[in-house]
């Protein structure tokens, strides 16, 4: 593991809604590491706190105290142009509902990163044929999201989130609005990515079956670590890591919170 | 509570939608300055000269005023499907927690009467002290003095604007709320995003611009050669293939955003291809009210156009030199004028020598003791025959044919109008004269211009008389007592010879003194003559009444024209203003996408700004571009007088009237585009 290098530390991370007596502590300080090339998972059940930790690292929402750091840099000291550049450049994102601009071709919605961070389109064209070659959507480069399927739509987001080179990418439930054969054809690029490209990935889902294809899956609930998860590289299956999987899902949901 | 909703909900679309709201009071301020139009100082006073023409003018406002309802009645619908298509989640949940539609309808009534009946609150004294100032000024500026000023106040007049203005919005909401009732709850609950289909398919809109433009060159033409023959048919062909090329231009409009996008989307950066995607998106989806938009400013532009080109060719002081003009004996004339109380009213007085030259075919036999002469024109005829062959030439040649014995003016008295003017006297050598055209006959006096630079001649009793270069066209008579179109100025021993001079003078003109004039203006002192030779039994006629219909119907075309106008242009531009920001709220997820993309809340801004310029600046230029044909036809067909002679005028019209349109479009656009930087900005908190 000593090649790995830390791209993201997150440290005792806190978030608060509300003031007194409306207080909602949405994370409780959660502290964790996404190491380069890393295929990391995040599962909890509703209400646990994964998309607010998120939100804390898309800089949607800022943190109540803690820090976040990308490459050694504080995030919550980006501001103005550093913010934007963070946004679209060093990270990519994928959302559930795809969030394409749907009077945008599909070409140009991949390529809209790079336009607004004003980077020259034209050299990046070879660079968007590959992508589009390697996740299957050359076919639907020129037509609009409303001609698309969910799986084309969702792998058009992730051109757009692959096309800037970022240091990461965050998904947040890419496969929740996708049938069963299109979630398992975009979980299957997506670890094709993380080990032929070695992108690095964080990814939040409570499917286990797009969890299964992580390396490491952190488990959350009420706002802490609960628990996690090692994959045995080159020893364990798929379908062993997904039971295994499963089982903590069921301490989860029952177990111990039945126990408490 | 229920009253509580009502307020805080017609609060919040007062706040969100502060452009219909501004738009709803200047349409309440317009309809009341319309309806009181009989109450203000001019017409009050053109009344006693004019009845008839006012009396007519004023049974025409109904119909105006319904025409303009009509127009308003586009706004009210528009601004409140808008509304409510915003509000629809909102009314989803009401139904949700088990309100009853009529309760929801009852709510939406009672929120739009609270609207109207505060848009009224404020509108209606602005209308009041409006148009007092407008009567004020008008009066002022024609010279009536404002010491007879009187508050008016219409009840008539307001009572009309409630009705009309409250009838408006209420059978809007009827119409919107049974479309409302009939969707389903899910569709409320649900906050669409644009549904339209996108595609890249531009082949059909190729053609529809293509069509458009087309249709639109067709109107252009006819308006411009054919528009003067008023031939229905004509006239209903211009407007049918104008409004269906507007349609379908802006149909169209869509395959060349499309292709400037797809020729530019990889060589720019930034929000480029998003702005014009957006454009594009709107500009597809909305092409139907979009058109009407542009339609609506072409409209305003060719009334303001019209009413402006009226009101400038009606120039009162056009050709006005004296002041009276007394006919009858010279001796009583010459009694009453000199009595102390008219004396110091009179300078100038002058007796009028004109008369008609008694040609060979006319009235010989009747009249057997007049001597006859011999009559025509000439050099100048062929001097004309050899122009060109033109509309004008055939229609001077014409009036010459006419005018085979013309109507002669004996130079010293056409001088002393001139001296009135304080102009320079014409000197006419024994065997010159000049030419005189009323300035209201202009046709063909370019031709005439021209020809007379070679100084052809005229024949009187087969004596030749050359033409000066000059025409001269000031009034003869105060008001109407004669009007010659075309006669000329001879020398006095030439006039004595050849005029019988039994009836002559024709009549006496005198104006009142400079000093007078500039001390208490013109129509005071005026008014006071006409009371003193009315009571010395002359008969006699003044400026005072050319001026009063002058003044007539430069009010009538100014006050309609510019009224639609205004109307029509703040219709057009609420319209276009809210679409936009429709279209904005519906859009806003894709500005959201954009920021966590990494997009900067000023370049957002900028690009909504850049979309807004151009959402204004289609319709716009497409009516710009209309109105230019427009206009001209317009001026070519119902004032070819006024058109060929005041180019100048026109072109200082044309710059009053961008410079006006700039100034509203500039208004309407910055507040929307502030508007939209604050919709941006709070997506961004």
């Amino acid at each position: 593991m000593s090649i790995y290098s830390k791209i993201l530390e997150v440290q005792d991370l806190k978030k608060v809604y509300g003031r007194d007596e409306n207080k909602t502590i949405a994370l409780k300080g959660i502290t964790f590491d996404v190491l380069s090339g890393e295929f990391l998972g995040i599962m909890g059940a509703s209400g646990s706190g994964k998309t607010t930790l998120l939100n804390c690292i898309t800089t949607i929402i800022k943190p109540t105290s803690g820090k976040i750091l990308l490459n050694g840099e504080n995030l919550s000291s980006f501001r103005g142009k550093k913010l934007a550049d963070y946004r679209g450049n060093r990270i990519g994102y994928l959302f559930q509902d795809f969030e394409l601009l749907d009077n945008l071709t599909g070409r140009e919605n991949i390529l809209l990163p790079l336009s607004i961070h004003g980077m020259n389109v034209e050299e990046s064209v070879d660079k968007l044929f590959a992508i589009a070659k390697y996740l299957e959507i050359e076919e639907v480069l020129n037509k609009f999201p409303a001609q698309m399927s969910g799986g084309q739509k969702q792998r058009i987001a992730a051109a757009r989130a692959l096309i800037s080179n970022p240091d990461m990418i965050l998904a947040d439930e890419p496969t929740g609005a996708l049938d069963t054969k299109s979630a398992k054809i975009l979980m299957d690029k997506l670890k094709g990515l993380n080990q032929d490209e070695k992108t690095t990935i964080l990814m939040v889902t409570h499917d286990p079956n797009a969890a299964s294809y992580c390396s490491r899956i952190l488990f959350i609930q009420d706002g802490v670590i609960f628990h996690e998860l090692r994959k045995q590289i080159n020893e364990e299956t798929q379908q062993s890591f997904y039971d295994r999987i499963l089982t903590v899902m069921a301490q989860l949901g029952g177990g111990s919170a039945n126990v408490l | 509570m229920f009253f509580d909703l009502v307020r805080r909900n017609s609060k919040r679309s007062r706040k969100e939608n502060g452009i219909y709201f501004v738009s709803l009071i200047v349409s309440i301020v317009a309809f009341y300055i319309i309806l009181s139009l009989g109450n203000q100082d001019v017409m009050i006073y053109l009344k006693t000269m004019e009845s008839d023409a006012v009396n007519r003018l004023l049974a025409l406002i109904p119909i105006l005023y319904a025409v303009s309802l009509f127009f308003v009645f586009f706004l009210v619908f528009f601004a409140n499907r808008y509304q409510l298509e915003r509000r629809s989640h909102e009314f989803g949940v009401y139904l949700m927690l088990g309100m009853k539609r009529s309760r929801l309808f009852s709510l939406l009534f009672m929120e739009n009467l609270w609207s109207s009946f505060l848009a009224l609150l404020i509108g209606l004294p602005i209308s009041i002290i409006l148009s007092e100032i407008i009567s004020l000024l008008t009066s002022r500026l024609v010279g009536l003095g404002i010491i007879g000023h009187r508050f008016t106040f219409s009840i008539s007049a307001m009572l009309w604007t409630i009705v009309g203005f409250l009838g408006l919005q209420i059978i809007a909401l009827l119409i919107l709320s049974r479309k409302l009732v009939r969707k389903e709850l899910l569709d409320l609950l649900e906050d669409k995003q644009e549904d339209k289909q996108h595609t890249d398919n531009i082949s059909i809109s190729l053609v529809q611009l293509i069509i458009g433009i087309i249709s639109l060159t067709i109107a252009y033409v006819l308006g411009i050669k054919y528009l003067r023959t008023f031939n229905l048919i004509i006239v209903c062909l211009i407007f049918v293939s104008g409004i269906v090329g507007t349609f379908l231009v802006f149909r169209g409009m869509n395959a060349l955003i499309c292709l400037t996008i797809r020729k530019n989307s990889t060589k720019r950066s930034g929000l480029y291809t998003f702005t014009f995607r957006q454009l594009q998106e709107n500009v597809l989806n909305r092409a139907g009210s979009l058109a009407i938009s542009s339609l609506l400013i072409l409209a305003a532009l060719i009334c303001f156009g019209y009413g402006v080109s009226i009101a400038m060719n009606a120039n009162p002081s056009k050709g006005h030199a004296v002041d009276f003009t007394v006919q009858g004996q010279e001796k009583e004339i010459k009694e009453a004028l000199n009595s102390a109380e008219i004396k110091p009213y009179v300078s100038n007085l002058f007796p009028m020598k004109l008369g008609f030259l008694r040609g060979e075919q006319d009235g010989v036999e009747t009249n057997q003791d007049m001597v006859s002469h011999k009559f025509n024109w000439g050099g100048l005829e062929e001097a004309v025959k050899e122009q060109k062959f033109s509309e004008e030439q055939d229609m001077l040649l014409n009036m010459l044919d006419f005018h085979s014995s013309p109507y002669l003016i004996s130079v010293s008295s056409y001088n002393q109008i001139l001296n009135i003017k304080g102009e320079q006297p014409i000197k006419l050598r024994p065997n010159e004269v000049a030419i005189y055209r009323n300035s209201e006959f202009t046709a063909g006096n370019n031709i005439l211009q021209n020809v007379l630079k070679n100084a052809p001649d005229v024949r009187i009793d087969n004596q030749s008389y050359r033409l000066l270069p000059n025409i001269y066209s000031d009034n003869l008579v105060a008001d109407r007592s004669i009007t010659i179109s075309t006669g000329l100025i001879v020398p006095d021993d030439v006039f004595d010879k050849v005029i019988d001079q039994k009836h002559q003078p024709f009549c006496w003109n005198f104006a009142l003194p400079k000093e007078l004039v500039e001390k208490e203006g013109l129509m005071q002192p005026m008014h006071e003559v006409q009371m003193l030779l009315k009571d010395k039994g002359l008969e006699f006629e003044s400026y005072l009444k050319s001026m009063g219909r002058q003044l007539f119907y430069i009010v009538a075309a100014s006050y309609t024209t510019i009224y639609l106008a205004v109307l029509f242009l703040i219709i057009a531009n609420t319209v276009i203003g809210l679409q936009f920001l429709m279209q904005q709220k519906k859009t806003s997820r894709r500005y959201a996408t954009l920021s966590v993309l990494g997009s900067l809340p000023c370049d957002m801004c900028q690009s909504a700004r850049k979309q807004i310029a151009w959402y204004f600046a289609l319709p716009i230029g497409v009516a710009i571009v209309s109105s230019f044909f427009g206009i001209k036809a317009m001026l070519g067909g119902l004032l070819p007088s006024a058109y060929e002679s005041n180019s100048k005028s026109l072109l200082i019209m044309a710059i009053v009237m961008v410079g006006f349109l700039f100034i509203i479009e500039c208004i309407y656009m910055i507040s929307v585009m502030k508007i939209s930087d604050k919709h941006i900005e709070a997506l961004n908190k």
